[in-house]
């Protein structure tokens, strides 16, 4: 009499698609804790950022940066550090994000994700691996933005964010590609968010592509350079430089010569902002406890007797009272499965009746 | 945990319990809901208060204000007592469960201690000496609130819990209103000991002709046995003799002992870990400091709710130490 049993309509299974805000300001990337929240491996394959001096407990790791250079790029033959590395990465990013072909070889990202028409490949890129802890379940199409600056004049001090490029995959709403074995992905597209005669034409660039499912951004080395380098700047802009020793270093001279950790170094110095919504897949399962008039207006509370007498009657003829704060949630050998309070005492009295509706999420 | 806010709207803070997220790693279907209960452990009904001059809508003002904690996600710890549902709306008596320590039915506490001692080996029981019975705890047998937790057979001491209402004024046959408990959930924490019939004996239950242990532990080591009285006659009897506890109403009667942990009888290291040590008299003459360690055996009724916490104390003589 204690125990209530929930039938078939008692329960109910719902699946809801929660977003989150995620807002990384390219001061963290780039420069308020200096290069404590950044950590390099032994390695050299990659470059972890955190969010706060990573040797700090509270520190949470938010994304990944490294560069590859596929074994098809111009650049290939003239790379100098960690070769074989910037190879390695390459292909293990686009033998997970693109897969392979029907002989086992592997593909090579696509600039518009059509693979089997050949056109433009992209084959050094930068790759940005969002944690787990950020992207969730996915990000959220259509929610993508990087703005990078790319003021020709190198400086530490910020004023690389002059000119710059605002990344976004603005068609991912309503529009994304699904030939990935690694779930669906959307092209970034690069126009100009600041500065003048940024682009090499007032148009939109593909410049990546964004794996949504993966948490993983691929994008271009053609940010950062002009048309003559085969970029998309205008060449009355110039392309961007990586270094102040006069030599004019710009992307395609740090992808070839410098490593993998110093090549991040330079592209964080040059990210203003990165924003986008994750997605939390959140199902849940959704109990209706329904305390009918009749139902739990008693209570075996130790002291709602006092001499065996029912305290909350002063005659026989009153109705008797419960309140409730708790709902339980057992199976069939009575074990207590799950527990729900509610903020409040809830007065139940033959005269009521409450469904109180449980939620437990997975 | 924390209270949660009742400023506005009235909001549900639902948690797995640790159990629940054991029985869901099984992924064997034990995490299966099939029925709900509602609870009301925060609840003081003696802040009920009936005459208040302002009038009825002031009866339960105080008890309306108590603040509810967040959840527990420890399963022994939350649904301590439960709401119940009876058709009559008219009830103003309600059986309770108390210990029967009457004499006649061996069911004493421990005169000195006020408590029940289990003893956990042959020298504390006093049915092997050193220095002799009298100077054991439990004098083989003797000595009354001393129940035996090394052969429990071998004495007649046990608790017994009595099921009845508590007052004269209410004389009628349970049965009328469906009021008579026919099962209990007797709960013991594994590490000191278990539950076993007044004979002594496991408690074990024959369903489709299979014989298997009652005993159910949980994931904090909690055995839980769900006895009813159609099962085992030797530990529920619905409707027992005298003497009673009542004045009022008699209903059923739960008679059990206890038989301690090996790892009690046979060292130390638990009464070290979560005892302390206790003068407590011995049989005949003198008292003597014995390692001790106390905790409670829940009895609650299946069918009513009803509980009560029965203090146990296990008890070793330091001879054996």
């Amino acid at each position: 009499m204690s125990f209530k049993p929930l039938l078939a309509a008692d329960k109910v299974t719902t699946r809801t698609l929660l977003h989150e805000a995620i807002p990384l300001t390219g001061t963290i990337v780039s420069g308020t804790y200096g290069t404590a929240n950044i950590k390099n491996f032994a390695h050299g394959m990659f470059q972890s950022v955190y969010d706060y001096p990573y040797l700090s407990s509270s520190a949470n790791h938010i994304f990944d940066i490294t560069v590859g250079v596929g074994a098809n790029s111009s650049l290939y033959s003239s790379v100098t550090n960690q070769k074989s590395k910037k190879a390695n990465i390459y292909n293990q990013m686009s033998q997970v994000l693109v897969g392979y072909d029907v002989t086992g070889s592997i593909l090579r990202f696509d600039e518009d994700g059509n693979i089997s028409d050949g056109g433009t490949k992209l084959d050094n890129v930068m790759v940005f691996n969002f944690a787990r802890l950020l992207s969730k379940d996915e990000i959220k199409k259509g929610s993508f933005r990087m703005d990078l600056g790319v003021t020709p004049t190198y400086s530490q001090d910020g004023g690389v964010f002059a000119s710059r490029l605002k990344i976004t995959d603005t068609s991912g709403s309503d529009g994304y590609l699904v030939n990935s074995p690694a779930g669906e992905y959307g092209i970034l597209y690069a126009t100009q968010s600041a500065g003048t005669n940024v682009l090499a034409a007032d148009r939109d660039y593909a410049v990546g592509l964004v794996y949504y499912q993966a948490g993983i951004a691929i994008i271009s080395g053609s940010v950062f350079n002009d048309t003559d380098l085969g970029g998309i700047l205008n060449t009355s802009h110039g392309e961007v430089e990586f270094s102040d020793n006069g030599t004019g270093e710009h992307f395609d001279a740090i992808l070839t010569g410098s490593q993998i950790s110093g090549a991040c170094d330079n592209i964080r110095n040059r990210i203003n902002n990165i924003q986008f919504n994750n997605t939390i897949e959140l199902n849940s399962s959704i109990y209706f406890c329904r305390a009918m008039n009749n139902e739990f207006n008693y209570s075996a509370n130790p002291t709602y007797l006092s001499a065996s007498q029912i305290r909350v009657k002063n005659v026989l003829s009153d109705n008797p009272v419960s309140y409730i704060t708790t709902v339980g949630l057992y199976n069939t050998n009575n074990e207590l499965l799950a527990v729900a309070k509610l903020s409040e005492p809830l007065k139940k009295s033959p005269d009521t009746e409450f469904t109180i509706r449980v939620r437990l999420d997975y | 945990m924390g209270f949660l806010d009742n400023s506005g709207d009235i909001i549900l803070d639902a948690v797995l319990t640790d159990l629940g997220r054991k029985r869901l790693s099984e992924g064997n279907g034990s995490f299966n809901v099939t029925k709900f209960a509602l609870g009301d452990e925060e609840i003081n009904y003696g802040l009920w208060n009936g005459n208040h001059p302002s009038g009825s809508a002031y009866y339960d003002l105080e008890i309306i204000q108590t603040p509810v904690l967040e959840s527990f996600t420890n399963n022994t710890s939350t649904m301590k007592s439960r709401l119940m549902s009876y058709n009559n709306n008219e009830l103003f008596y309600l059986p309770i469960l108390k210990l029967n320590t009457s004499s006649g039915l061996m069911g004493q506490v421990h005169n000195e201690e006020k408590v029940h001692l289990v003893a956990v080996d042959a020298a504390t029981q006093g049915t092997v000496g050193f220095g002799g019975e009298p100077k054991s705890l439990g004098g083989a047998g003797n000595k009354s609130g001393v129940l035996f937790g090394f052969t429990p057979a071998d004495v007649d001491h046990m608790i017994i819990v009595d099921q009845g209402i508590d007052n004269s004024l209410y004389v009628s046959n349970l049965d009328n209103e469906g009021l008579r408990e026919a099962g209990y959930i007797v709960e013991i924490d594994k590490r000191f000991g278990k539950i076993v019939d007044p004979n002594g004996d496991v408690i074990q239950v024959t369903r489709n002709n299979e014989t298997s242990n009652l005993a159910v532990q949980d994931d904090d080591g909690i055995l839980s046995y769900t006895i009813t009285a159609d099962e085992q006659t030797d530990i529920i009897e619905l409707s027992p003799t005298g003497p009673f506890v009542f004045d009022g109403s008699k209903g059923s009667r739960l008679k059990f002992k206890i038989q301690a942990s090996e790892i009690l009888s046979s060292n130390d290291s638990y009464f070290d870990r979560y005892g302390f040590s206790k003068s407590i008299a011995m049989y005949q003459g003198g008292s003597i400091s014995m390692k001790c360690i106390d905790t409670i055996v829940r009895v609650t009724g299946v069918k009513l709710g009803n509980s009560i916490d029965i203090p146990v104390r296990f008890v070793k003589h330091p001879a054996q130490s």
